[in-house]
């Protein structure tokens, strides 16, 4: 009986430690703007999935390639059916650390994060320099960082080449809360 | 100049502009109005929850850009960003329906309360922890 409470006690220590472990966002902002001489291109994704394991610094974030909400409607059917294929690739995916994630305050401060990002299929090591923050109930990390379309072997067709940019700028900004489910 | 050139270069120059007229058209084309959208799919929201917990690729072809109208029971309500978002699930399930509302319906929503069964018609963007519907409206 002693040896089934310890248990009993000790698995639950485990488990509110593990829940305090992960810092999460089902409403995490990611928006890529297309600069070109012909048009400027604007799309946002509210419902990006990100989440930090807080004793390792560990993220992985999600995104649904069709939660790219564009003002035109036409540029969302071609960005989906022509660009980056979302039905044969529904989702974007980056899996990294944030580096020194141990000495984070809430003062925002500059980190890098390291790791590989999946976008139409390709994956690339990526190294962004973000700003972050940590308080005690959030983890606030925010930034933005270039990509290449021709990366991830995405085709932008000769008629449209002055209306998208060979490189797009993405920002996100990802607010964690603690999760205690 | 010959009248069959004349007749030629001026149904060329009809069809050029109707090209045109068109492409602008199509350029411009707004999306579509949820309110005015019929649901292709009509579903209980647990039903939709495990047809992409059980196989997402297969639920992928099925729902995704689908307008899928959905039937379940509120548990959470959260408005406090500039985002709107109902959650629809079972009180003990993981996972559920992320309804993202239209800012048209904003207004809708403060007279909802969890716990109260209602349908909601929106756009299936995919499955992450969630299953996700964005542009959604209520359906009284």
């Amino acid at each position: 009986m002693k040896f089934f409470l310890i248990t009993l006690c000790f698995v639950f220590c485990i488990k509110t430690i593990e829940a305090q472990d992960k810092f999460l966002t089902k409403k995490g902002q990611i928006s890529f703007f297309s600069s070109a001489s012909a048009e400027d291109i604007k799309a946002d994704n509210k419902q990006v999935l990100s989440i930090i394991n807080s004793s390792t610094g560990d993220i992985a974030i999600a995104i649904l390639m069709k939660s790219f909400m564009f003002q035109k409607s036409l540029m969302q059917e071609h960005f989906n059916e022509n660009y980056v294929e979302s039905d044969k690739y529904p989702k974007a995916i980056f899996k990294g650390r944030i580096t020194d994630f141990e000495t984070i305050s809430s003062t925002n401060t500059s980190t890098t994060v390291v790791g590989d990002i999946t976008i139409h299929g390709v994956t690339k090591a990526l190294s962004i320099t973000t700003n972050i923050k940590r308080t005690n109930d959030q983890i606030l990390l925010m930034g933005n960082f270039p990509i290449s379309l021709a990366d991830f072997d995405i085709k932008i067709p000769s008629v449209v080449i002055n209306n998208i940019a060979e490189t797009v700028d993405v920002r996100f900004e990802l607010a964690h809360e603690l999760y205690t489910k | 100049m010959k009248k069959t050139t004349k007749i030629t270069l001026l149904f060329l120059i009809l069809l050029i502009s109707l090209v045109t007229i068109r492409l602008v058209f199509l350029y411009h084309q707004p999306h579509k109005d949820m309110t005015q959208e019929i649901a292709s799919i009509k579903i209980a929201s647990e039903d939709l929850l495990k047809d992409f917990q059980e196989d997402e690729s297969l639920a992928n072809t099925i729902y995704l850009e689908q307008i899928t109208q959905v039937q379940g029971t509120i548990t959470a309500i959260e408005n406090n960003t500039e985002e709107v978002v109902i959650v629809l699930s079972e009180p003990d399930s993981f996972g559920g329906i992320r309804c993202h509302i239209s800012p048209e319906e904003y207004t809708k929503v403060s007279a909802l309360t969890t716990g109260q069964q209602i349908t909601i018609k929106g756009i299936c963007t995919g499955y992450l922890m969630d299953v996700v519907l964005v542009r959604c409206v209520l359906i009284p």
